[in-house]
């Protein structure tokens, strides 16, 4: 351990370590100032978090996948002075997301790749083959039906139901009222099991 | 337990996010078949989406992406504070114009040009008697031109930029024992960053940031946040991409403070050495020098030491020179000990 004394040109051990034990909250007021290294850490800890939420809600094998995370990240940054704190900041993140998301669809061109991203999907590999098949053909049916939901119905289910956060949070996340979204929950997963259970054998 | 054809209350389910949460629901789902079979079979599709693909993100994606957004929050918080100071600027240089003109045609009646001309001082312009050292806390030089970059790099030298150079602020370059600032880099540096950051965020932009200046950035803000490791890691790196370019002397300097730091001594030391040897003529030279100078003391190596401060003795910071002098008392002090009986 290297101490400062007066008068001595040593070097010191900083305490901005703190960074990696501070809340997401207090990280999320750092961005708020700008500050390049909190910017760094609330990247970290949620970049595989967001990285999933969009594959799930715009195909895994979108190809600009990255870029949304990308975007998703650089609109917090901007709008980090605006987080009040009504949610997590795991789900606010999620909520940018998923505007990011819907931006994203608008556009025709990418809309088509979209829709092809669910095409191809591989079975998970060391499974019995009937077992393997039977569940490769269930995955395909749910990520075709996902593929065909309204974006906002899609939305609601991945975040409420595959990225399991809570009403509330979920509620806020999206900005809408938690009856809308219990209401938006409810459809996604009738439309969502009426996909699949009709395309069944 | 009842069997029903259907439940109303199965909208109600429907639409709770987990109707475990709700003790009401949980009641009513334990004791409605219709309701747990609907239920189940919900839960099967949700555990059958959930297994959906979801490929993590590449390391080397991840990594651009996650320097991109570094630059953004610096190249974010220039373009707050810049305007303003332009602003300011574009006021002052207004306001003193068209004050300079009325005063030269004598429409305006300016006390302290009226006491220049004169040839007696202000009451503000004394100190306890003593005319004030305005100099003390302006830059004392022209700007530092910087040689044009290897490797077709587009590192700005300071003379384009509007900042004063590292030559200007000499003496506010703080030195190891303070915490980095902005003006702590040199204008290699700064440069090289500015030009980073001004094409990061832009899709459009025709340059493309090197993988050393990526490196370094990632490097500097690494440092700035404590991240040591890290840092030396990117400042090595910078230094295998581009190890002639004009970023090498920033990066081996800035490695080697964050060597010192992580409490390396020994590696830091080595890296100073190597700094010495490869840029003699460096403006940091007298502060590195003045660095190991300490880090020979604490291993009682006093010639090593001594040798190291008279080097930095002459420094053009105050700052370095005062430690250098501070150091050469205790090099001092440590010998006579140990030559006395």
């Amino acid at each position: 351990m290297i101490r400062r004394t007066e008068g001595k040109l040593l070097p010191f051990q900083r305490k901005s370590v703190w960074l990696a034990d501070t809340t997401d909250e207090v990280l999320v007021a750092a961005c708020a100032l700008r500050d390049p290294g909190a910017m760094a850490e609330l990247f970290d800890r949620h970049c595989d978090a967001v990285h999933r939420f969009l594959a799930r809600l715009m195909g895994a094998n979108s190809w600009d996948l990255d870029d949304m995370v990308h975007t998703t990240f650089l609109e917090a940054l901007r709008s980090a002075a605006r987080f009040r704190g009504k949610s997590s900041v795991k789900t606010w993140l999620f909520g940018i997301a998923a505007n990011v998301g819907r931006h994203h669809i608008r556009d025709q061109v990418r809309r088509r790749s979209f829709l092809k991203a669910w095409g191809e999907i591989k079975p998970t590999p060391g499974q019995m083959p009937d077992l393997a098949a039977e569940h490769h053909q269930m995955v395909e049916r749910v990520a075709g039906a996902l593929a065909q939901l309204p974006f906002d119905l899609r939305a609601a289910f991945v975040l409420c139901d595959l990225e399991e956060t809570s009403g509330a949070d979920a509620a806020a996340a999206l900005d809408v009222r938690p009856g809308t979204l219990g209401r938006r929950l409810f459809e996604a997963r009738r439309a969502l099991r009426a996909a699949v259970e009709e395309v069944q054998p | 337990m009842s069997e029903r054809a259907s439940c109303p209350r199965f909208a109600e389910i429907g639409r709770a996010v987990s109707p475990d949460d709700v003790p009401e629901l949980r009641r009513h789902l334990d004791e409605c078949l219709y309701c747990q079979t609907q239920w189940a079979a919900t839960k099967r599709l949700i555990e059958a989406a959930r297994q959906l693909p979801t490929k993590a993100p590449e390391l080397g994606r991840r990594q651009q992406t996650r320097s991109a957004l570094v630059l953004a929050a610096t190249e974010v918080r220039r373009q707050r504070v810049s305007p303003r100071w332009a602003q300011a600027a574009v006021y002052a240089a207004v306001v003193l114009g068209a004050t300079g003109v009325l005063a030269a045609v004598g429409k305006v009646a300016i006390p302290w040009l009226q006491r220049q001309r004169e040839g007696t001082p202000a009451a503000g312009d004394r100190e306890h008697g003593r005319p004030r050292e305005k100099a003390l806390f302006e830059p004392q030089a022209k700007p530092e031109t910087v040689s044009a970059p290897a490797q077709g790099t587009s590192l700005a030298p300071a003379a384009a930029s509007t900042e004063p150079s590292a030559e200007a602020w000499g003496h506010r370059i703080p030195l190891i024992g303070k915490a980095p600032g902005r003006q702590a880099t040199t204008a290699r540096a700064r440069g090289a960053l500015a030009s980073v950051s001004a094409a990061a965020p832009s899709a459009n932009s025709t340059h493309l940031p090197s993988p050393a200046e990526l490196a370094f950035s990632e490097g500097w803000q690494a440092f700035r946040s404590g991240d040591y490791a890290r840092a030396i890691a990117a400042m090595r790196r910078a230094l295998q991409a581009a190890p002639t370019s004009a970023l090498a002397e920033d990066a081996r300097y800035w490695e080697a403070v964050a060597l010192a730091r992580q409490g390396s001594v020994a590696k830091a030391r080595q890296s100073m050495y190597e700094f010495l040897r490869l840029f003699p003529g460096s403006p940091r030279a007298g502060e590195v020098s003045a660095m190991l100078g300490w880090l020979l003391i604490e291993s009682h190596e006093w010639s090593a030491a001594e040798q190291r401060f008279r080097t930095a003795e002459n420094d053009r910071t105050p700052a370095v020179r005062e430690s250098a002098k501070k150091g050469l008392e205790v090099t001092a002090r440590a010998r006579t000990k140990t030559t006395a009986p």
